[in-house]
């Protein structure tokens, strides 16, 4: 009861000092900010829908409200955030060591291609027919991730081009082992055998496609906010990721934060393409890249490298993309119109001038200078 | 494969022209991702600014009837995405890695959608190929003649007067110093009156160009078509050509042709019905090189590097 009555307190005062006014008034306006980017996307958009389409009231009607408009289509909504939402985590991981490593992109392929595997050859049954075969895809990932990694602790190679480079590689290793030595010929495509009913994920919710992988993705992302803000070994990655230079000198060992948190960012990543696999594939037949790992960081971005809010906005993401589908099936316009959304959100959510405090400073500034026909020394703009 | 048809392969004069068009646009993303690194921006923007720039050549030449106006069309768009890339970092104060995969999700997406909305297909949009050029009398020259100076297009000259180009840019103008200037110490740069974000956008402007050189020979020198992922991370192949440059253009470029002739390599090499290794391996083989190259050169650096370091501590 003590225990207990301690641990309200404790969470009374978290809970009041997570909404001080000072932190309130940076949400707001952080989030302000984050929806003004939304709302421009959208305008672009749908501009851009308007140039295109020869309906576009109809595209636009699909786009917005076709997701909302049915729980099976609010379903597709859970379905499509569901990987968003593991690459979201793995690239808060990521970034908040203070890296861009991209092999999360490789990390699904590999992860969905072993877990797959795993579940066709070893055939198990009951729980353990989706544990293992999703441990294995971890693992892989993990496993193969960790070279680029090591690779950057170690020599400072460049993680971004090697982790694409990578990326390529896996790829296609890949794709000549569903066309060449695991192919099942009977499928009719370079494709692995079917995978077995009971490693297949649970639906969740009759008439819909939301399976228990949701679960598991929120699941992770719980975790991984426990690890980066509640233990020492998140302290020291959030440390080297901010400042390495101080991170070091306090005796924090740099090399090590670096590697662990794209190791463990790379391993979520590799779980999301197991349990992409696992909840809506038959069989394994990617021949490219499936593209979250790119989309991880914008999720992440947008959700301001924070684990609790990563589930948001994947959900964002998520609407947009079944939205985008509907819009596709119906009428004119092609999905990829999300990616220009996606595209001017990340810039402006990421970008440190769109209307921040220092931006109105500046453009108040040059008014002012501009009155008084004197040329501000060494430039306005100068707020780095 | 035997190991005669091995020698075969590169003693064939159509080898070293497949390298020559494989290395071009390889050679113009290091040379677009240099004058970047100069300026102290990690352009991964320049895949995006390739794709963009290899549709917009594509679209032009059909549009206009004239391969010329295409490439023109293409170094515009790439100058275009350029100016996009320099906004974002220098106006927005975006970091330069999320803007530039954010040029590349843009790119990519806007590729396909404009293609759809064209053609009403995903994958590909048709474009006019250049002729090709045939150099009178130095294609008379047995091997060199048939490589360099037969059927040749032309952005493969202007490839190679690029890179000598980037170097008279960097050595003798006074832009480029500016650049280099504003990359090495921005604070410094701008004490002495330089505008180290009017420089900076200038650089990227550059390399938006070169970059749209790069995408404009794809779809109308290499092939002539614009393809979808017909870019396939050659702009980040480019990158990692001009890290182990260590922003030396000469250098830079030989390695993009480095890069180029595995390329081709792996590529003739699917032509040989006894070599058994099969096409998706031997697609690895480009990506394997520059991870391969990236890692030796960093290795070399940090060689190089810590002995020093480990003096100046005993020193202290």
């Amino acid at each position: 009861m003590k225990r207990l009555s301690a641990f309200v307190s404790r969470l009374c005062s978290w809970f009041k000092s997570q909404f001080t006014s000072r932190h309130l008034l940076t949400a707001l306006i952080e989030g302000g900010r984050t929806l003004i980017a939304i709302l421009i996307a959208y305008l672009v958009a749908f501009a851009v829908i308007g140039f295109v389409s020869d309906d576009p009231e109809m595209a636009i009607r699909w786009f917005v409200f076709g997701p909302l408009s049915s729980p099976t289509e609010f379903g597709e909504v859970l379905k499509n955030a569901t990987p968003l939402l593991f690459a979201g985590i793995a690239a808060c991981l990521i970034i908040k060591g203070g890296n861009f490593n991209m092999f999360t992109e490789g990390a699904f392929y590999a992860g969905g291609l072993i877990a797959a595997l795993a579940a066709i050859y070893f055939d198990l049954s009951g729980i353990l027919a989706i544990i293992i075969p999703l441990a294995c895809g971890t693992l892989a990932a993990m496993l193969i991730g960790y070279i680029p990694a090591k690779l950057k602790a170690k020599y400072e190679v460049n993680e971004f081009v090697s982790s694409i480079m990578f990326n390529f590689i896996v790829m296609w290793i890949g794709v000549w082992l569903i066309s060449n030595v695991v192919i099942d010929v009977t499928s009719g495509d370079n494709a692995t055998a079917p995978i077995p009913d009971a490693s297949r994920l649970r639906i969740l919710f009759e008439n819909t496609n939301v399976t228990t992988g949701l679960l598991i993705a929120l699941g992770v992302a719980v975790v991984a906010y426990l690890y980066m803000f509640r233990t020492r070994f998140g302290f020291r990655l959030r440390m080297t990721g901010d400042n390495k230079a101080f991170a070091r000198s306090v005796g924090i060992d740099v090399g090590r934060a670096g590697v662990s948190s794209q190791i463990l960012g790379i391993g979520v990543a590799g779980l999301g393409g197991g349990v992409e696999i696992l909840a809506n594939y038959h069989r394994f037949n990617w021949k490219t890249l499936p593209g979250f790992g790119f989309d991880g960081f914008m999720v992440a971005i947008i959700a301001k490298n924070r684990p609790l809010l990563v589930p948001f906005a994947a959900l964002f993401i998520g609407y947009l993309r079944s939205g985008a589908d509907l819009m596709a099936f119906n009428t004119d316009v092609a999905q990829e119109v999300v990616q220009i959304i996606q595209g001017l959100i990340l810039i402006l959510v990421a970008s440190e001038a769109f209307f921040s405090s220092a931006w109105f400073r500046g453009v108040i500034a040059k008014r002012m200078f501009r009155r008084k026909q004197l040329a501000p020394v060494g430039g306005v703009d100068d707020h780095a | 494969m035997t190991m005669r048809e091995f020698l075969q392969l590169f003693a064939t004069p159509e080898f070293y022209a497949m390298i020559l068009q494989l290395a071009t646009p390889l050679v113009f993303a290091a040379l677009a991702a240099l004058v970047s690194n100069k300026a102290g921006v990690l352009n991964i923007g320049i895949e995006g600014a390739m794709v963009s720039a290899a549709l917009a050549a594509a679209l032009f030449s059909t549009l206009t009837g004239s391969a010329m106006l295409g490439v023109l069309a293409g170094v515009f768009a790439g100058i275009l995405m350029g100016l996009f890339f320099a906004f974002c970092t220098v106006r927005l104060r975006t970091n330069h890695i999320l803007v530039g995969i954010a040029t590349n999700i843009l790119a990519a997406g806007l590729s396909v959608f404009v293609v759809y909305a064209i053609t009403g297909n995903k994958s590909d949009y048709p474009g006019i190929a250049m002729t090709p050029w045939n150099v009178p009398l130095l294609k008379d020259i047995p091997l060199i003649g048939e490589v360099f100076f037969t059927e040749v297009n032309p952005l493969v000259y202007l490839a190679i007067v690029a890179v000598f180009a980037v170097r008279f840019l960097f050595r003798r103008t006074v832009l480029g110093v500016r650049i280099l200037a504003v990359g090495k110490n921005e604070a410094a740069a701008a004490s002495v009156g330089i505008s180290t974000d009017r420089v900076k956008t200038i650089a990227l402007l550059i390399a938006g160009g070169l970059a749209g050189f790069g995408g404009a020979y794809l779809s109308l020198g290499y092939m002539s078509s614009f393809n979808t992922g017909m870019v396939a991370g050659r702009g980040f192949i480019g990158i990692a050509a001009e890290a182990i440059g260590a922003g030396n253009p000469v250098a830079t470029a030989l390695f993009a042709v480095l890069f180029g002739a595995v390329n081709a390599f792996s590529l003739a090499a699917q032509t040989f019905p006894s070599f058994t290794i099969p096409y998706e391996l031997l697609n690895t083989l480009p990506y394997l090189t520059t991870t391969a190259g990236l890692v030796i050169y960093s290795v070399i650096r940090y060689r190089k590097l810590h002995p020093r370091l480990a003096k100046k501590e005993i020193k202290q």
